[in-house]
């Protein structure tokens, strides 16, 4: 292939498959299958969030047992925002960025000068500091309850058709995923895989690992409040439970399903986990052994996720932009 | 005129005085050499200026700053840059994003070239670090630490572990950078030391117990008796 030198560099693997995906998506609609549009919009999602956490967990080497904190300032901005302030869920998704970005900062100060430990630890009850505010203050949370009505026809944007919703998504899925792409890519990507590799060398090269901490954080942050908030507007409706710890940690199950060392890795693991979970449905009960058995056997036989395996199946096939740490 | 002040640091671990009450200054052009048996207290005095450690007592001064007090990326970002006794690089990055890596605070992508070029490091820019030889290793670490465009390098013994024709290479590469650049060299190679440097440091159980010429250390009895082990 002759490409620039620049865009050889920008091209990749990854790419590649991120737009053909992106692709798939867009057409899905012309199925007329509502089923598949839902599932599709849930894979979106929950792709976002897992992605976002990914960034944490995969890049900078740090694991958060709180990003249910993120994603429930998401959730309860764009309730609060549209419910209360404009009735727009556009300007209540947009509205929630700062929200997440001064979150991210704040959670930042309190829980990045610790050790790794301490802070898988602190983001864990920092994430249930504000479940247990969710559940009782009641007269703005809802309490377990929740929020409900929460707008898909607003001022400036209609929702309400499933088609608009779905390719509303799509926007902002398309928009993070290239976002993301383009931070893989960048100087400040091979700063945070640095920063995950050996973050004990990175001072004596001039780097503030804080800093660079902060960075992992408050990307991993907004993009996962924004997938809280786009969540909210889906289903109209926002509980506490979004906020609670097992929902902060399915993002690290699906990072850890697709191979949490590959760019697209997470990707992989939120649509398997959510096909999974909508395809077992109906075995409800068994499903959380399903998940465990599961999650066993990846951390035991296949540390590199799903990608990992294929790789390892296909020598050299460079499914990984960067294949950093093994547990 | 000085380049490094080191006045009475001192570092402790518990009871035991790793570093004790050691001052000594370095002048722009000199090469040193911190030499002594192990245990002596050098890197723990390497760790100590480059505050990898945090000193129990005393200060350090680097071309006019007090870097007592300093995060170890300030004092990097001030020109003091060290290399690490095991070498310490990012293992899972290529060495050509090993030595992008300080490019993106000081460097260039010419200056990549160029330094790879020196140290001979061509063939390997495209290979995950884990997976080239030690020799190449330390290569690399140099790379990236000349990346930094120091004002003074610390070198804390860059053949350790080495075969003849890796720790010949070295020693070329240093000669080279000699005439450039202040450098402070932590050696057991007597060979290495003796080859390069203009001023050696002796120390032994955490305190300076000789600081001359190369000839002088060489004839210093207390030094023939604790470190040469010559009656």
């Amino acid at each position: 292939m002759f490409l620039p030198p620049r865009l050889r560099v920008l091209i990749d693997g990854n790419i590649i498959a991120l737009l053909l995906f992106i692709g798939f998506l867009a057409v899905i609609p012309l199925s007329g299958h509502r089923f598949y549009m839902y599932i599709a919009v849930l894979i979106m999602i929950f792709g976002m969030f897992a992605m976002g956490y990914n960034i944490l967990f995969g890049y900078a080497g740090l694991l958060s047992f709180g990003h249910g904190l993120f994603f429930g300032v998401g959730a309860y901005s764009v309730a609060l925002f549209t419910l209360n302030v404009y009735r727009d869920p556009l300007v209540g998704v947009l509205f929630s960025i700062p929200i997440a970005l001064l979150t991210s900062i704040l959670v930042g100060v309190l829980t990045l000068k610790h050790g790794k430990v301490y802070f898988a630890i602190l983001t864990l009850a920092l994430s249930m500091i504000f479940w247990s505010a969710l559940v009782k203050l009641r007269w703005i949370t809802g309490g377990t309850d929740g929020l409900t009505g929460i707008p898909k026809r607003g001022v400036l944007v209609d929702l309400s058709a499933p088609t608009t919703f779905y390719y509303f998504i799509l926007v902002f899925f398309a928009a993070i995923m290239l976002g993301l792409y383009a931070l893989n890519k960048s100087r400040y990507g091979l700063l945070l895989r640095a920063l995950g590799a050996n973050e004990d060398r990175l001072p004596f090269l001039g780097y503030s690992t804080f800093t660079l901490r902060m960075i992992a954080l408050t990307v991993s942050g907004v993009v996962s409040a924004l997938a809280g908030s786009l969540y909210a507007v889906f289903y109209s409706v926002v509980t506490p439970d979004v906020a609670y710890w097992t929902f902060g940690a399915e993002p690290l199950v699906m990072s850890l399903i697709g191979g949490s060392s590959y760019f697209l890795g997470p990707l992989v693991g939120a649509l398997i986990f959510v096909s999974l979970t909508t395809a077992v449905a109906r075995f409800a009960e068994y499903w959380m052994l399903l998940l465990g058995a599961a999650l066993l056997a990846m951390v035991l036989f296949f540390r590199g996720g799903l990608l990992g395996f294929l790789e390892s199946l296909v020598g050299g096939l460079k499914l990984g932009v960067y294949r950093r740490w093994r547990f | 005129m000085e380049i490094l002040r080191v006045e009475n640091v001192t570092k402790r671990f518990g009871g035991f005085v790793a570093v004790n009450n050691v001052s000594f200054t370095v002048n722009r052009g000199e090469t040193v050499a911190i030499i002594g048996p192990n245990g002596a207290g050098k890197t723990t005095l390497v760790n100590v200026i480059t505050k990898r450690l945090e000193p129990d007592g005393g200060s350090v001064f680097f071309d006019g700053f007090n870097i007592t007090r300093l995060p170890p990326h300030r004092i990097s970002k001030l020109g003091l840059i060290r290399t690490f006794q095991t070498v310490s690089l990012f293992p899972t990055l290529t060495v050509r994003e090993n030595l992008a890596l300080p490019g993106l605070n000081a460097g260039t992508t010419s200056d990549i070239k160029r330094i790879a070029g020196m140290l001979g490091l061509e063939e390997y820019m495209d290979i995950v670090v884990a997976k080239v030889p030690l020799g190449v290793q330390k290569l690399i670490e140099l790379g990236m630490s000349l990346l930094l465009k120091p004002k003074m390098l610390i070198l804390d013994e860059p053949v350790a572990g080495l075969g003849a024709e890796d720790r010949l290479n070295i020693v070329k590469v240093l000669s080279g950078l000699k005439s450039s650049l202040n450098l402070i060299i932590i050696e057991h190679d007597m060979d290495v030391v003796f080859a390069l440097v203009d001023r050696i440091i002796v120390m032994d159980k955490g305190s300076i117990i000789a600081d001359g010429k190369p000839e002088e250390v060489r004839e210093n009895k207390l030094v023939k008796e604790i470190y040469l082990g010559v009656e």
